[in-house]
């Protein structure tokens, strides 16, 4: 009782401090915690909350320490235990949790408690070895099935994650099989998610016979959780296995129960053929049997298809899709295959088209339906076939021309019909393009009525419309290049909006349009409406998040960007504790989809680009002195020696396939074009990323002694394990040599011709780059660097030609610098009558800016180095008071080259207000576009009213490049040597 | 046409066409991964023959048995809109179900927006009731207030389970 009484005593002593913690009040929780401790030294659960409560005021170093004297104490009280994993756990030092929960279970080997806290916290960690033995000694304390198969399961991801696929089938694989069949031999195996585990481990061998066995016994009974689970599984085995016969039987059979799972129909298919490839032919016993009848010939194969057909028309049902497009997918193959006698049983092509069509044309779904299929016609049938559909429409005609729609049934119907028109190329050379344009926007806005009673948050059925119209337009934009066509869409689209609130459709166009323009501002107001976050920053993020950088939205894109990476950097910790949870429920077949999905996160292209633009801006935003580089230096993780970045692992995670399209085959987005596009991001990645690292380079060369803090600490633990020195130059030597051989491996490649399709992926700012030599620019500098960190070690006077280098560089970064501004002398638009915008003047503008700024850093780190080889060689003269010693002529050329990036730096500045002058004296109302339907609500909107939205995007890129620009040309004039 | 497949981490990398539907709510991961590792086999998508996703539903089992509140929740349920007016909610709405009957469940449940006409109407004809109102389940501008929808399973032979409350509740009173 003594005992009780003590704990009682600490809990109520404690308690101050948890209520500091819980009410974030981590000084207050510090003095309890030391009010606690004078009266009684030893509560150390006191000491682990105090630890809690330091971390938590960033005083991360006595955190740790004081946690580690904890920890040392081998503790074994759960509130400590508790208070120190938290802690640990906040550190994102999850190997110490282990630890605490190893020495205390060495302590109390009995304890299922600390046991399993021990398996949970090597799951954290992925350490599955040791997941396994902790699982056993559970079982063996606690023999509870969990336990057991936990370590199964561990053994199982050791099988998955190693790279010698030996071992996994030799060896892991094989023991877990042993461990369950044992369990099943002693009739111990009670739960469904034990016999998934099974089954996984039999099909990870490809053991199939053996995983049938296990399906059709007794332990297959357990699968009930998903609907058919027993028979789907069979079936995927009989695939497995090449049993065709069966498998053809089994799918059969399933689409008896649901003649709609399209699924269900491929494998059946898939069997079928492999049937009729093997010559099969029905035997007396097969006719006779009632359920598992085999239909291998493709004469079978079309009755059954039909009956399907004939049984979906009687049932009275609304009718289900599936058999009439099974019945398309057959024709489909059979005709693939030459079997043009079998195909005719069937129908003919358009005949089963223009039937679906008929029955769900007014579905909106039922373009998408038909495009796979209309392959399937010849190519001088394409027009009658749409002529035919018209029969079909429900729309009266007057004078030969269709009218309107009656209703929302029939529009849709006309909708899907002049889809499919696009779709078959038959409105590529059509003369009368402009009527076709004004057609569909009557319809656009005829068809509004149909809508008028749904909810704002419904998409407007004749959207579709206006859409396509955009399509159309755009189509033209690809060939003409004519920018006032853009500015007509993003009118149409605005008013679309208008009309049609929730068309995310819309507004992913716009997106698109107003960024083609080079104008951001608006982009955020839509993106941020369809509330696009989470995952879909990582699917959807590249329609958006570049370009805040690119056009000079500096302020948006620091928030967009952490925003952005604040997701990415939570997904581990976020994902993991339901690793965590799939143990506990027995989900195993979720864990390593669970596991692998964090990876492709991780791994996802776009948070590395994220993270090394967020990178870039700091520098460019939050710096301007040697001194606060090298802070942030020290904050940010960036080695310059070591590539990070594991190239051939990234993933592209984009979603491609989010906009609609209508587009004939030459315009459809192609995987080639995708895997090409990645390709190219990857590779401006790469430039980004090298140019990241020589800036650190460049830091740690001039400033080479680490501030305190754990993160410099562990930076000299790494230089320790044999890696080169950063300071000494050599690093940034390659890096230069890096960037050099990447941009000529770039330059080498074939423009990649790649169309700029409204719905595919946008290039990335490579060429603009390339075209405005920033990479000369700052390699260039990046030798300066290296070269006058150089004379740091070699005597001043005997390194004339390392000066005379020096001065060259110099040289050619002014002549580079005078060029490009040159080159650059179109305006952002001319006034004149239609008026003209050029946009890729301002991402020029952008580039060059940063540029300008990068060089300034740099610069300033130079000075760092030259400072005390000045002092030094003043000190020399004063004690030679030799008058005749020459001063070395680096110092003079830095100092030239010092004032000539300031005039240069001017000289841009200008430029950025000329574009305000500029686009001021611009009147769009001359600008000829095309005749938009008016809205009789939404006149607000007009050319005039997008161009200001526009100008204003324009006017935030500049003052924005400007700010940045001043305070580097500051930072630029106040150094002296 | 449509298969209907358990739903996996990596269709959370396509389900955009859905989600950008105002209405439905794209959710942080956590929430996402606690129904996959907990209730996988209530977290159903449709596929399109072209392999897009044209809906989803999410769901779980919960409640005690021996108060016979042992039953199927829906949590959400979406179809993108080019693919509405094909019968897909019903046919998820009736896996779920199926799912809850395999598991002995007394009755399936839903919250609906009580502005949501179409989907009440909808869920009416699948065989659903107003149980009762939760008032300003929602949060907004202003809060909405919330059916709460109940089908009896067999397990609930006399269908208890699904007779209307008087009186609406408030959020912090249901389970």
């Amino acid at each position: 009782m003594a005992g009780r009484g003590h704990v009682d005593v600490s809990e109520r002593r404690l308690r101050p401090i948890y209520d500091a913690l819980d009410a974030s009040n981590n000084k207050k929780a510090i003095q309890e915690a030391d009010k606690v401790l004078r009266k009684q030294k030893d509560l150390i659960c006191a000491k682990a909350l105090k630890a809690i409560a330091l971390l938590r005021s960033s005083r991360r170093q006595e955190a740790l320490l004081l946690a580690a004297e904890v920890a040392s104490q081998e503790p074994i009280e759960e509130a400590t235990l508790q208070a120190l994993t938290i802690c640990y756990r906040e550190m994102e030092r999850g190997d110490l949790v282990a630890r605490i929960y190893e020495n205390a279970v060495k302590k109390v080997p009995q304890s299922e408690e600390f046991l399993s806290h021990l398996f949970m916290a090597y799951v954290r960690l992925g350490e599955y070895k040791k997941q396994q033995q902790t699982g056993m000694a559970l079982y063996k304390v606690v023999p509870k099935n969990p336990y057991y198969f936990w370590s199964v399961m561990s053994i199982v991801m050791q099988a998955l994650t190693t790279e010698d696929e030996k071992l996994s089938q030799k060896m892991f694989l094989p023991l877990a099989e042993r461990m369950v069949e044992k369990m099943a031999k002693d009739m111990k195996i009670e739960a469904e998610a034990e016999v998934r585990l099974y089954l996984m481990i039999l099909e990870k061998q490809k053991k199939y016979e053996e995983a049938l066995e296990v399906v059709v016994g007794p332990l297959g009974s357990k699968l009930i959780s998903e609907i058919e689970l027993q028979s789907l599984k069979q079936a995927e085995l009989y695939v497995q296995l090449e049993d065709w016969p069966k498998a053809n039987a089994k799918y059969r059979k399933l689409l008896l129960t649901n003649p709609d799972n399209w699924l269900w129909y491929i494998h059946y298919f898939n069997s079928l053929f492999h049937l009729v490839n093997s010559g099969w032919t029905p035997s007396e016993a097969d006719e006779g049997s009632s359920t598992d009848v085999i239909t291998g010939t493709v004469d079978m194969a079309i009755a059954f298809v039909e009956e399907r057909v004939e049984d979906e028309l009687k049932n009275g049902k609304r009718l289900q899709r599936g058999p009439f497009l099974a019945r398309m997918e057959l024709l489909k193959r059979l005709t693939e295959r030459g079997n043009q006698e079998a195909a005719d049983k069937i129908g003919s092509p358009s005949d089963l088209l223009k039937e679906y069509f008929g029955k769900f044309g007014d579905k909106p779904s039922c373009f998408m339906d038909m495009r796979p299929y209309l392959t399937m016609m010849k190519l001088d049938d394409h027009a009658k076939f749409v002529e035919e559909l018209q029969t079909y429409l429900e729309i009266p005609k007057k004078g030969g021309e269709l009218s309107l729609p009656s209703d929302v049934k029939s529009m849709q119907r006309h909708i899907c019909c002049v889809g499919l028109a696009r779709s078959l190329g038959l409105q590529e050379h059509l003369t009368e393009r402009d009527e076709l344009i004004q057609d569909l926007m009557r319809r656009h806005q005829h068809g509004l009525q149909f809508g008028k009673d749904l909810l704002p948050t419904d998409v407007q059925p004749s959207d579709s419309y206006l859409l396509m119209t955009v399509h159309i337009k755009y189509a033209v934009y690809l060939k003409t290049q004519e920018r006032s066509l853009l500015f007509e869409m993003i009118v149409m689209l605005e008013k679309g909006v208008a009309c049609s609130p929730s068309n995310a459709q819309y507004k992913l166009i716009l997106i698109k349009l107003y960024i083609l323009l080079g104008a951001f501002q608006p982009c955020k107001k839509l993106y941020d409406n369809m509330e696009i976050k989470h995952i879909q920053q990582d699917t959807l993020g590249h329609f958006y998040s570049c370009y805040a950088v690119a056009l000079g939205h500096l302020t948006s894109a620091c928030s967009i960007l952490s925003a952005m990476l604040k997701f990415f950097s939570a997904n581990h910790k976020d994902t993991t504790e339901y690793i965590i949870a799939a143990y506990k429920y027995g989900s195993f077949h979720k864990i390593p989809e669970i596991i692998s999905f964090r990876e492709r996160l991780n791994l996802s292209h776009n948070y590395s680009a994220l993270a090394v633009e967020r990178m870039l801006l700091d520098f460019i935003m939050e710096t301007t002195n040697p001194e606060q580089m090298r802070e942030l230096l020290d904050f940010m993780e960036i080695s310059p020696e070591k590539d990070e970045i594991k190239w051939d692992l990234l993933k592209d995670n984009r979603d491609m396939t989010v906009l609609s399209s209508w587009e004939p085959k030459e315009r459809e987005l192609t995987d080639q074009q995708i895997e090409q596009s990645f390709c190219q991001d990857k590779q401006w990645l790469r430039l980004r990323s090298l140019i990241l690292r020589s800036l650190a380079a460049v830091i740690l060369m001039s400033q080479p002694a680490p501030l305190d803090g754990e993160h410099s600490l562990d930076k000299q633990d790494a230089s320790k394990n044999g890696e080169s020195q950063v300071g000494d130059g050599n690093t940034l030597l390659s890096l230069i040599l890096e960037i050099n051989a990447h941009v000529q491996d770039v330059e080498c490649q074939p423009s990649s011709g790649n169309m700029y399709l409204l719905c595919g992926p946008v290039p990335t700012r490579m060429k603009v780059y390339l075209d405005g030599q920033h990479h000369i620019l700052l390699t260039s500098i990046f030798q300066v660097a290296v070269d006058v960190h150089s004379l740091e070690t070699s005597d001043l006077n005997q390194s004339q030609e390392l000066q005379e280098q020096i001065s060259r560089n110099f040289d050619c970064i002014l002549k580079t610098l005078e060029y490009v501004l040159d080159s650059m002398d179109t305006p952002i638009a001319t006034p004149g009558s239609p008026p003209q915008v050029y946009p890729q003047v301002l991402q020029g503008l952008v580039l060059l800016v940063e540029t300008l700024c990068l060089m300034a850093l740099v610069t300033s780190q130079c000075q760092v180095m030259l400072k005390p080889l000045k002092a030094t060689l003043t000190k020399k003269k004063k004690k030679k008071k030799n008058p005749t010693t020459i001063v070395p002529q680096v110092f003079n050329d830095y100092k030239m080259f010092v004032d000539s990036l300031v005039q240069f730096g001017e000289k841009l500045h200008k430029c950025l207000m000329e574009v305000n002058t500029v686009i001021t004296g611009v009147d769009v109302s001359t600008l000829e576009i095309g005749p938009v339907l008016e809205h009789a609500e939404k006149d607000a909107i007009s050319v005039e009213t997008v161009w200001k939205k526009v100008k204003d995007s324009y006017q935030i890129s500049v003052g924005e490049m400007s700010e940045v620009l001043k305070q580097k040309l500051q930072f630029l004039r106040t150094i002296r040597l | 046409m449509t298969t209907l497949r358990p739903f996996t981490c990596d269709d959370l990398f396509r389900f955009n066409r859905v989600n950008l539907d105002p209405l439905t709510e794209t959710y942080g991961l956590p929430f996402y991964m606690q129904y996959l590792a907990r209730w996988p086999e209530y977290f159903q998508v449709a596929e399109s023959p072209s392999g897009e996703i044209m809906g989803y539903i999410m769901g779980k089992a919960e409640g005690r048995v021996a108060q016979e509140e042992w039953h199927g929740h829906v949590t959400a349920l979406t179809v993108a809109p080019e693919y509405r007016r094909l019968g897909l909610a019903a046919q998820m709405m009736s896996s779920l179900e199926q799912i809850s009957e395999n598991k002995n469940c007394y009755f399936v449940d839903l919250f609906v927006r009580v502005s949501n006409m179409v989907a009440v109407d909808m869920y009416k004809k699948l065989g659903y009731s107003i149980y009762r109102t939760v008032l300003e389940y929602y949060s907004g501008d202003p809060d909405e207030d919330a059916y709460d929808m109940r089908k009896a399973l067999s397990a609930d032979v006399k269908k208890k389970s699904i007779i209307p409350l008087p009186h609406p509740v408030r959020p912090e009173d249901i389970e």
